[in-house]
């Protein structure tokens, strides 16, 4: 059951990264707002048909419990999935990846040490420290050197999705 | 050494990304997972329709731009989803929170080296370094303890 349990939640983590990189690749054809707006929208039409059959059944009274920033996460997220959207083609995954949960974890800490009024513990403060040695590594040492100059739009060569490319490089002409 | 605009930009996202979270969980505490979830993507909708209008420079930076993206280049938003519906199993589960975020971020970057090294859904390939792999390292430990080095709430 634990086997299962921790390969599921792995296979969430490489959920959020294909969810990532097709964004990613959206926007080198159509820019990053356009991209997170195409991820937001079928999201959207995705988890309404998700929630539909159990409308009925919800007893949450918008009006009288949450309060309206509560209501603005979305308005990040569509930031968020144009930066990220941007970034990701420069970068490589394993990279943004990486950027972005440092920046994600610090400001998670920060959040929580303001909002619950403590400093952070021990563990955490060797945490950031670790976490700042490893940006900073990435900063100035990292290079992940591009193997193929891949930039064609038909993009990958790989047998899995060779079809697909080669579909794509037929429609295309540069 | 990395373009610090790049750099900046992949930092910033995690900024953004956390700030969403953290506004989100309010309204998923109060309701469920993936009705907040709903409502956020509903927003992000409109939030991004509202960017596309901006007349920004970089709106048309498209590098391919003239081309077509291939049609399945759309679906990013189907994994975003099966995410937050994973993610709910496995939060009530003996992982809980701590474990599902620890797993989550390890299975980005082994989704990321897989992704860099076969050039798979596109990517480019790219080798990466001693240092890359270093500092991945250094990032996910210092991630881990951070969240299971948390005060006892």
């Amino acid at each position: 059951m634990m086997t299962l349990l921790i390969s599921l939640a792995l296979m969430n983590g490489c959920m959020v990264g294909l969810s990532r990189t097709l964004n990613g690749r959206l926007g080198q054809y159509l820019g990053p707002f356009r991209a997170s707006f195409s991820n937001h929208i079928f999201g959207f039409l995705l988890l309404t048909l998700y929630i539909y059959p159990t409308w009925t059944e919800m007893s949450f009274d918008w009006r009288a419990e949450a309060s309206w920033p509560m209501y603005m996460g979305g308005v990040f997220g569509a930031l968020f999935v144009a930066v990220n959207s941007y970034v990701f083609p420069r970068l490589g995954s394993t990279q943004s990846a990486l950027l972005v949960m440092s920046g994600q974890m610090l400001t998670a800490l920060f959040i929580d040490c303001v909002s619950r009024n403590h400093f952070p513990s021990y563990g955490q403060g060797i945490g950031m420290l670790a976490l700042f040695v490893g940006v900073a590594w990435n900063k100035f040492l990292g290079q992940s050197k591009i193997r193929t100059e891949n930039t064609s739009p038909a993009g990958n060569k790989s047998p899995l999705l060779y079809i697909v490319s080669r579909r794509e490089e037929s429609g295309s002409h540069e | 050494m990395r373009r610090f605009s790049d750099f900046g930009f992949a930092l910033l996202g995690g900024v953004l990304l956390a700030m969403m979270i953290h506004l989100n969980s309010g309204l998923s505490r109060l309701s469920s997972p993936v009705f907040s979830s709903w409502v956020a993507h509903g927003v992000g909708s409109v939030a991004a329709l509202f960017l596309m209008t901006l007349n920004v420079k970089n709106q048309g930076r498209a590098v391919f731009k003239g081309n077509r993206p291939a049609p399945w280049y759309f679906l990013g938003g189907v994994p975003g989803v099966f995410t937050v519906i994973l993610a709910g199993l496995t939060v009530n589960s003996p992982l809980q929170l701590s474990g599902t975020i620890s797993l989550m971020l390890v299975g980005q970057v082994i989704f990321g080296f897989l992704l860099d090294s076969t050039g798979l859904l596109g990517a480019q390939r790219r080798r990466l370094s001693w240092g890359d792999l270093g500092s991945a390292i250094c990032i996910l430990v210092g991630s881990g303890l951070m969240i299971f080095g948390r005060h006892p709430v």
